[in-house]
């Protein structure tokens, strides 16, 4: 039965909430903006479309721009294996946490020489870009990790990040909050450090990798970004949510990644784009938080 | 038949102190496992290699040289006598020289070879002394007596430190890597990659014996020891993606990897010196493992280099681009070897970052916060820079549209020259998907550098392998995913219109191949942020007025320890040697005079 739960809770968070949170994100920003926004589900029915259609190839690419979106997407499921949703994980060993922070470079490799093989310069300056955002982010990544498995005494996600047992204010919990909020962030190519919305291939990072990308995959790689946004998301909500009474913990990870959805929408809506030099700054300053948090806990 | 059981040959050796001792223990027997594997691979290669060179590469010398360097290189492994190994060593740095000098028609080899030469010899003075100094405290010359023998702390710091300086300067250690990206560029490929995947581990084969030999160091030297390691990767990678010429690129993250390997194995002096030991162990393991690691996939590159290099004519990386599709295999295995280098999951490279990672943040070993979240955020820095290092030599080479004549009419290599690249590319899929049989051999061999009995390892060994069975399954199961999601791909595609396109040109109709963007641009905005540790020179001349007619932008990033540091030392040395050098003025007389003199000093002290 267990196992069953499992599964099927695997099956949901892999499939449909990761396009839920998206929408609820884009509902925030649409409400914010005074408009009513896209239907909920709308990035589903783009997946579900795009699955639909053919498929239009660059004379220049090869194999590698075709692997890209599917080892992408097997990368993000892999690691959503790992990833305690309600209760337990699917998979869970100690020094998992490293594997999924590997994924996703896995994941960014793929992306990175698939816009390379177009042959493009807007896809040369977005891996370029998100190649050097993203080493500036995992020291962070990995910061925080260091101190959230000191604290728990354990390597693994579900030990890391199970849900503390009541409000939790303790500085070092915030700090690690604050530090993988800006990861979140910029892993995912959001505000402020990237416009999911902008169409102006000059100043955009994930978008623009993927500007040759149509059909399935491009279905792949929009699924794939919004499980990734969604596992962060979860890693987060379980930080600083404790078990709320009444919903159990199935229902806390639902209010939870609610919360979180708001959040960022909220960001959206109220900050711009750092300029493109100052987006190390901002990383830097997420490695400095986990590095604060770190010393707290030397105590 | 246990494979890693001790065993030991010795034949009688005229020379005094001398025997013709060999012996094969796990430690030795991991890195002659890598010499011949590698050798084997290098050597095949470099037949196909020479012939396709068209007599550029001579190819009597270079056969000569390699099969030299291969024997000598199973002597420096298997030798169990200082006088044996050091007879091994210099053979083996000579050989290479050979190698290096390969096509000395041209002045830049002929420097090469020379800075080769002076580096090796160097570092062979401080190996002299080190054993000179063993073999006088432990009073033969027979690598089981230094083993037995007591060492004070001083006695042991002063040793390593030696050997770091002999067997540093082998491995590449900053700031002795001077050599690396000199050398390795003027080498014939093969020879690269037999330098690059187990010549320079020899020097890290040398510091683990050394551990070996002494026994616990004292923690500052083992704090030390990863710091050396972390600002060795730390500056390998960074130059590493500031280089044009992909053979240099390839030369520093050697240097980086080298680092790496330190770094572990400095964690693991670390957990002997606290007397710890599956701190210990773990730490010599994962630096074991992780230099076999970078000795399958570094040749590996290093051959697709060299490939690339003969088919294209040049080793610029904005010269080659568009190779993925006019040398599919070549650029698939330059591929691998790329995933591989970057510790990607299912690959064995994430497998040796997992284990120096485990040693770091997996709590319950009473290791010190201190010590591991600035070591462990470093080597993530270090790790993610080595993806944008790497997609650029992967990218730039491989990926787009060529950006030369050369490129463009490049094809893949011989059979003789891809079965090679083949075979180091499969292992490195195949350890990271089984790394349970390497596993065994380097805890075996970390067993034994840190002075530990197998058995009192045994229960946290058994559970490292069946965690690496765990990654080994989830690996298996990231091929059959992405294999499985390839197939839904293909069978959506299916029966529907899939055409082909130009690339998006963001309207632009007529785009060229020079448009791309090249390996400078890619690297920019990590350059940037690491602007004060590169210390780029660049000449920039904007375009001015109205009507412009020229503007020009280049830039060169200098090795500091070769181009600035060195230079400064050598010069304040010989200033220093200014003063004996009056008695060196080239007067026959003189010099008979010094020699009687000397001849009746010797006499008068002994009368």
């Amino acid at each position: 039965m267990e196992t069953l739960t499992a599964a099927a809770a695997f099956a949901a968070m892999a499939l449909v909430v990761p396009h839920v949170l998206l929408g609820l994100v884009n509902k925030t920003k649409a409400a914010v903006g005074g408009r009513r926004g896209p239907p909920v589900l709308q990035t589903l029915y783009d997946v579900r479309k795009l699955l639909g259609k053919g498929a239009v190839y660059s004379t220049t690419t090869t194999w590698m721009f075709r692997l890209g979106p599917v080892v992408g997407l097997a990368a993000t499921l892999a690691a959503a294996t790992l990833v305690p949703l309600g209760a337990v994980p699917l998979v869970a060993f100690e020094g998992d946490a490293i594997l999924f922070a590997y994924l996703f470079a896995l994941a960014r490799f793929v992306t990175v020489t698939a816009a390379l093989d177009t042959g493009s310069s807007f896809e040369g300056m977005g891996s370029s870009r998100e190649v050097a955002f993203s080493s500036l982010a995992e020291p962070a990544l990995i910061l925080t990790f260091a101190s959230l498995a000191h604290q728990a005494g354990s390597l693994s996600l579900g030990g890391m990040f199970s849900p503390p047992t009541g409000v939790h204010s303790a500085a070092s919990t915030v700090l690690a909050v604050g530090s993988l909020f800006i990861v979140l962030l910029a892993e995912n190519s959001r505000l402020p450090v990237d416009d999911p919305n902008t169409h102006l291939e000059l100043t955009m990072v994930h978008e623009v990798m993927v500007l040759d990308h149509g059909g399935p995959d491009l279905a792949f790689i929009l699924h794939g970004a919004a499980l990734k946004l969604t596992l962060m998301a979860v890693l987060l909500v379980r930080l600083v949510m404790p078990v709320v009474p009444g919903l159990g913990a199935w229902g806390t990870a639902a209010l939870g990644l609610c919360g979180a959805a708001v959040a960022i929408g909220l960001v959206e809506s109220t900050m711009a784009r750092l300029r493109l030099v100052h987006v190390p700054q901002l990383l830097v300053a997420s490695v400095c938080a986990a590095a604060f948090g770190l010393l707290l806990n030397l105590r | 038949m246990n494979l890693l059981a001790v065993r030991e040959l010795a034949l009688p050796w005229a020379l005094p102190g001398a025997s013709f001792h060999v012996g094969l223990d796990p430690l030795s027997a991991c890195f002659l496992a890598l010499v011949l594997l590698v050798c084997g691979c290098a050597g095949l290669y470099g037949e196909g290699y020479i012939a396709a060179s068209h007599g550029h590469v001579p190819a009597r010398p270079a056969r000569f040289f390699f099969l030299v360097l291969s024997v000598a290189l199973c002597f420096v492994v298997t030798a169990r006598n200082a006088l044996l190994f050091l007879a091994a060593w210099e053979t083996m740095a000579l050989a290479a020289f050979g190698l290096v000098s390969s096509e000395h028609g041209k002045p830049e080899v002929r420097r090469a070879g020379l800075l080769y030469l002076l580096c090796t010899h160097t570092g062979t003075l401080f190996l002299l002394v080190l054993f000179a100094l063993l073999g006088r405290h432990a009073g033969s010359l027979e690598f089981s007596d230094f083993a037995a023998a007591a060492y004070s702390p001083a006695q042991r710091t002063g040793l390593v430190l030696l050997g770091l300086a002999g067997f540093g300067m082998k491995a590449g250690v900053l700031p002795l890597h001077i050599w690396l990206q000199e050398a390795h560029p003027a080498a014939p490929s093969h020879a690269s990659a037999a330098m690059s995947g187990v010549v320079i581990e020899m020097g890290i084969y040398g510091l683990l014996r050394l551990l070996g030999f002494v026994g616990p160091l004292p923690v500052p030297l083992s704090l030390s020891l990863v710091a050396l390691g972390l600002a060795t990767a730390l500056f390998g990678i960074l130059f590493a993606l500031a280089q044009r010429d992909f053979k240099r690129l390839l030369a520093y993250s050697s240097v980086e990897n080298i680092g790496i390997v330190v770094a572990a194995l400095g964690l693991g002096c670390y957990g002997a010196s606290t007397a710890r030991a599956p701190l210990a162990v773990l730490g010599f393991t994962a630096a074991v493992f992780h230099a076999l690691n970078h000795g399958l996939f570094k040749p590996l590159l290093f051959l697709a280099a060299g490939a690339v290099y003969q088919a294209t004519g040049s080793r610029d990386l904005d010269a080659a681009g568009g190779l993925q599709a006019r040398m599919p295999w070549t650029g698939a295995f330059m591929a691998v070897g790329a995933a591989a280098i970057c510790g990607l999951p299912p690959l064995n490279g994430f497998v040796g970052e997992w284990l120096i990672y485990s040693w770091l943040l997996r709590p319950g070993w009473g290791q010190d916060l201190r010590l591991t979240a600035p070591t462990a955020s470093l080597l993530a820095l270090v790790g993610a820079l080595t993806v944008v290092a790497l997609t650029k030599f992967y990218g730039l080479v491989c990926l787009g549209q060529p950006r030369s004549a050369g490129a463009r009419d490049a094809k893949d290599p011989a059979g003789v020259m891809l079965v090679p690249m083949g075979v180091l590319a499969a292992c490195c899929a195949a350890v990271g998907l089984f790394p349970a049989p390497v596993l065994a051999a380097a805890v075996a061999a970390g067993a034994d550098i840190a002075r530990v009995p197998l058995a009192a390892v045994a229960p946290q060994a058994e559970e490292w392998a069946r965690l690496l069975g765990v990654v080994g399954l989830l690996g298996a199961g990231l091929w059959a995913l992405g294999g499985a999601l390839w197939a839904v791909r293909a069978a959506l595609l299916r029966g529907r219109a899939v055409l082909p396109g130009p690339t998006w040109g963001c309207g632009f109709g007529a785009p060229s191949a020079r448009m791309q963007y090249s390996g400078s641009s890619y690297s920019q905005p990590t350059e940037r942020v690491f602007a004060g540790l590169l210390a780029t020179e660049t000449d920039f001349h904007p375009a001015t007025g109205y009507w412009p007619l020229k503007a020009s932008y280049s830039s060169r990033t200098a090795d500091p320890a070769l181009d600035r540091w060195l230079p400064a030392l050598a010069d304040r040395f010989s200033d220093w040697l200014s003063v004996p050098r009056r008695i060196q003025h080239g007067r026959l007389q003189s010099y008979m005079f010094y020699v009687s003199a000397c001849l009746v000093a010797l006499l008068l002290w002994k009368l």
